[in-house]
């Protein structure tokens, strides 16, 4: 029976059988009879499935005598239609009007549409990460609602400050494996390919039940893009300069600061093996003196379809730069440059390294096992002689290794558990030549008994042990709610619990740079959070007009959070200790507007209210504010592209920092304007588009953190191409 | 379609209208000095629990009271804890923002208990000997490099 007769079509070639049941189909788009490609196929109920090819067939099989088929692919209408015996079909998917079931994978460790989901999550598409010369995923991650990115630190509803760039609160992902290094427990973003990026997933609130430590303020998961069915070149070229500040005495240079990077990518399957690799260049001479940077970085994914139920994938990410020590300004008089007496000459070398496996194999129509296994390695190293005191270096492995076991256990009820272990192996002579090991072990179900209502409940133990130091197992429970109210309107609800165990760095750094010292604390417990969140979406469509609404309002507590504390023993030595204890409680509003395919309007608002309760103040280097705008505005070949974004200014930072920073207490709010312009082209016969960027196209100018000037007016030209 | 360009431009410009220009320099360009302190030590380190921190400072004037009292009062420039414990050796720059500037007592202290103000001189910059400190003058735009010795085992008198 087919349920939304009005959105698509079944065409029809039925050719009986009286062998061994099983369908042999085509799906096409209804408007315009291509092929849909990437589609997933699945049998109701259980694990099987395929994904269409480039001419949009599939392939399943079946023992039952009738199954239920249900096709989904993004941005078009789900189908769902029962069939028996072996036939050959073709489906017409009837394109949405504008809005698109959307695919994702981080909330609940499965695949399943954003609306399902009981808690909030944001996406970038692919399509954003060129529109904006995206050449790292921090700067794209500056547009998500809710989001901010100070200096490396990821803060998802202002889980995050400013930690110097060590532990980060919100666990960052490529298709599940964690990349956190094994020292700073910091995100190294030059590692992830942007040319094979399909698109970031970003869920907001504590999700340690499922994902572990550093899940506390969210989760950060890159997703990237299956191989190529047909063979595809890709390259990226751009080049851009940073234009003069309107202020004479700001400019330190007579010559024009540059950014240039090639991007090259290549993709194909061949029959069962599938290959991605690319190779990146990035050139980086900033806008500020003693700030220049240069990356070279590599990418291969591999993929083998061992059997019709089994598949293996090996991804290698590599990455190895150089940069410059740049840590705070001189003054507000001298802004883009160093303090005086820097010794510029010292650089960071720093190289990444990451293998990670993951094997999957459908056990049965109703179960599956899915196992990840890897290594991330980190090194880097400031060159100094050994018995210099700033001398810095440190190299270290974070082993990753996770079972994962679903099962469907009836129509009703299904079942995710996995085991994890993170080994983080660290020698070094600024920290300490230690090891950290985590064991966790999680089970959720997820319960479909009462009409329009999916249930999840879950647990999840997690225990560290370090060779001196007894810790306590942490506990992480979480629920979730999300009850359809009909087919435009969902209702939400979570709760979760976070942590994150002290990285090795905040334990035992023992390190000076630029007139601070940092000693160590060995015996920090792990930081603690609880999410509280209710939501509501809503689509509404209107002939050619579609507008989706979706409000939230969290209250997130947190627990023993690490900070670094200036004045202890001496005034400008640092140690990191658990002193704070928190409440964020705020709201959330995300409008998206659509008329056709010609314009979009996506704008957000976040209030966030970030409690110290220790001192009864506002926590420091958190927002109250930030306001996220996008309008785009298609006129084939063209696209402009608007982005505005505003963050309301700091009330807090640390009064500490006087003591080495100038105009350390400088609060300014931020506005910040991008400009793009595209053209597509079929230039020489491939798929061309050529982008003219301007970020920060006002030329404003505030602080990306203390003593540090955010961006200025940089303008850009890209192109991309593919054969 | 046009109204909700309309009304997005007309937002974003109120916002735009609205804010301050951002940060603006409020003096003009420093023209600092720099001087380079190189430091060197000569016999055993004591025990470095009881090394919370060598600082190295120059004084407009001999200070008269607390050698933290002095430097909030602005008699002096200060690069606190800017050395490790056991070097034999090592260059401190200070950085001097209001050339020209005369320094007469140039020190290197040694902060002995978890109190900033448990301070004490264990070398001084001078021309000939211990006790009679040397004075430098720096203009905008200068780069003077002065060596100070610290001996462990023979500390120069203290100030005060």
């Amino acid at each position: 029976m087919i349920s939304h007769r009005n959105l698509f079509s079944i065409l029809i070639f039925i050719f009986a059988s009286s062998i061994a049941f099983s369908i042999d189909g085509k799906v096409l788009n209804i408007e315009n009879r291509e092929p849909v490609i990437g589609a997933s196929v699945n049998i109701e109920g259980t694990s099987k499935g395929d994904i269409t090819d480039v001419n949009g067939q599939f392939e399943i099989e079946s023992d039952l005598d009738s199954i239920v088929i249900i096709i989904e692919y993004p941005g078009f209408e789900k189908y769902s239609a029962k069939h028996k015996n072996k036939i050959r079909i073709e489906i017409g998917l009837s394109p949405f009007s504008f809005n698109s079931r959307e695919l994702i994978v981080s909330a609940n460790k499965k695949i399943e549409a954003k609306q399902d989901v009981p808690i909030s999550v944001s996406t970038i598409a692919k399509e954003q990460l060129s529109a904006r010369n995206i050449t790292s995923v921090d700067y794209a991650l500056q547009y998500v609602p809710g989001v901010e990115v100070n200096q490396d630190n990821v803060s998802i509803r202002g889980s995050s400050g400013f930690s110097f760039g060590i532990g980060s609160r919100a666990i960052f992902l490529q298709d599940g494996f964690p990349l956190l290094s094994a020292d700073n427990n910091d995100i190294k973003f030059d590692i992830i390919p942007i040319l094979f990026i399909d698109r970031v997933e970003v869920v907001k609130g504590a999700g340690s039940a499922l994902f572990g430590t550093s899940a506390l303020g969210g989760v950060v998961n890159i997703i990237t893009s299956e191989p190529s069915k047909e063979a595809t070149l890709r390259a990226r070229l751009f080049g851009g300069g940073y234009t003069d500040t309107k202020y004479s005495q700001w400019n330190w240079s007579n010559e024009i600061q540059t950014n240039s990077g090639l991007d090259l990518g290549y993709s194909q399957k061949f029959n069962d093996y599938g290959i991605s690799a690319s190779f990146s260049l990035f050139d980086r001479n900033s806008y500020k003196r003693y700030d220049e940077s240069e990356r070279y970085s590599g990418y291969l994914k591999q993929s083998y379809d061992i059997n019709d139920n089994s598949k293996i994938y090996a991804t290698l990410n590599y990455s190895t730069s150089e940069t410059d020590d740049w840590v705070y300004w001189n003054s507000l008089d001298s802004a883009l440059i160093p303090p005086t007496g820097t010794d510029e000459s010292v650089r960071i070398k720093s190289d990444k390294l990451a293998f990670s496996t993951r094997y999957k194999n459908v056990l049965s129509e109703s179960s599956l096992i899915d196992i990840r296994a890897g290594l991330f390695n980190t090194f880097f190293s400031n060159k100094l002689d050994e018995d210099d005191s700033e001398f810095r270096e440190s190299s270290g492995t974070s082993y990753y290794f996770e079972p994962q076991y679903s099962l469907n256990i009836n129509k009703n009820n299904s079942l995710i558990s996995g085991l994890e272990l993170r080994v983080n192996d660290i020698n070094s002579q600024t920290y300490k030549s230690v090891t950290q090991n985590v064991f966790g072990g999680f089970v959720q179900l997820e319960n479909k008994s009462i009409d329009n209502l999916i249930a999840t409940i879950g647990l999840r133990a997690d225990k560290e042990i370090l060779d001196d130091i007894e810790t306590m197992p942490r506990y992480s429970p979480k629920l979730g709610l999300n009850y359809k109210l009909n087919d435009r309107v969902n209702i939400r609800g979570s709760f979760g619990y976070g942590f994150r165990v002290a990285s090795l760095a905040e334990r035992y750094a023992t390190v000076e740079f630029q007139g601070f010292k940092v000693i160590e604390n060995q015996y920090l417990e792990s930081e603690k959070s609880q999410s509280i969140e209710l939501g509501f979406s809503a689509d509404l469509i209107k002939s050619d007009h579609f507008l989706k609404l979706d409000i939230s309002g969290f209250n997130n507590k947190f627990e023993d959070l690490i900070e670094p504390v200036l004045g202890v023993g001496s005034a400008t030595q640092i140690q990191f200790q658990n002193i704070t204890e928190a409440r964020i409680n705020g709201a959330e509003i995300n409008l998206e507007y659509k008329f056709k395919n010609d314009f979009e309007f996506i704008t957000s608002l976040t209030y966030l209210n970030p409690e110290d309760l220790t001192v009864n103040k506002d926590l420091k280097y958190r927002s109250n504010i930030l306001f996220y705008n996008t309008l785009i505005y298609r006129l084939m070949p063209f696209q402009i592209q608007l982005d505005y974004r505003y963050k309301s200014k700091y009330n807090e930072v640390d009064g500490e920092l006087g003591l080495a920073i100038d105009n350390y207490d400088l609060k300014i709010d931020a506005h910040i304007l991008d400009f793009s312009l595209s053209a597509y082209s079929d230039f020489l016969g491939t798929k061309s588009k050529f982008t003219f960027n301007v970020k920060n196209a006002l030329n404003y100018y505030y602080l990306d953190m203390v003593g540090n000037m955010a961006p200025i007016r940089f303008i850009n030209f890209q192109i991309e191409t593919e054969l | 379609m046009k109204k909700i360009i309309i009304v997005f431009l007309s937002i974003v410009s109120i916002l735009l209208i609205s804010c301050d220009k951002g940060l603006e320099p409020v003096g003009k360009l420093e023209t600092d000095a720099i001087l380079n302190c190189k430091i060197n030590f000569i016999n055993d380190w004591p025990k470095q629990d009881s090394v919370k921190g060598i600082s190295v400072a120059a004084f407009k004037l001999p200070p008269s009271e607390s050698l933290v009292q002095e430097l909030i009062n602005g008699n002096a420039v200060l690069k606190l804890n800017s050395i490790s414990y056991g070097l034999s050796e090592k260059n401190v720059l200070l950085d001097i923002s209001d050339a020209p500037e005369t320094f007469k007592y140039i020190i290197v202290a040694w902060n002995y208990e978890d109190n900033l103000e448990a301070q004490r001189v264990i070398g001084v910059y001078n021309l000939n000997d211990k006790t009679s400190p040397g004075e430098v003058t720096l203009n905008p735009g200068d780069s003077l490099q002065i060596e100070i010795e610290v001996d462990w085992n023979d500390f120069p008198p203290q100030p005060f």
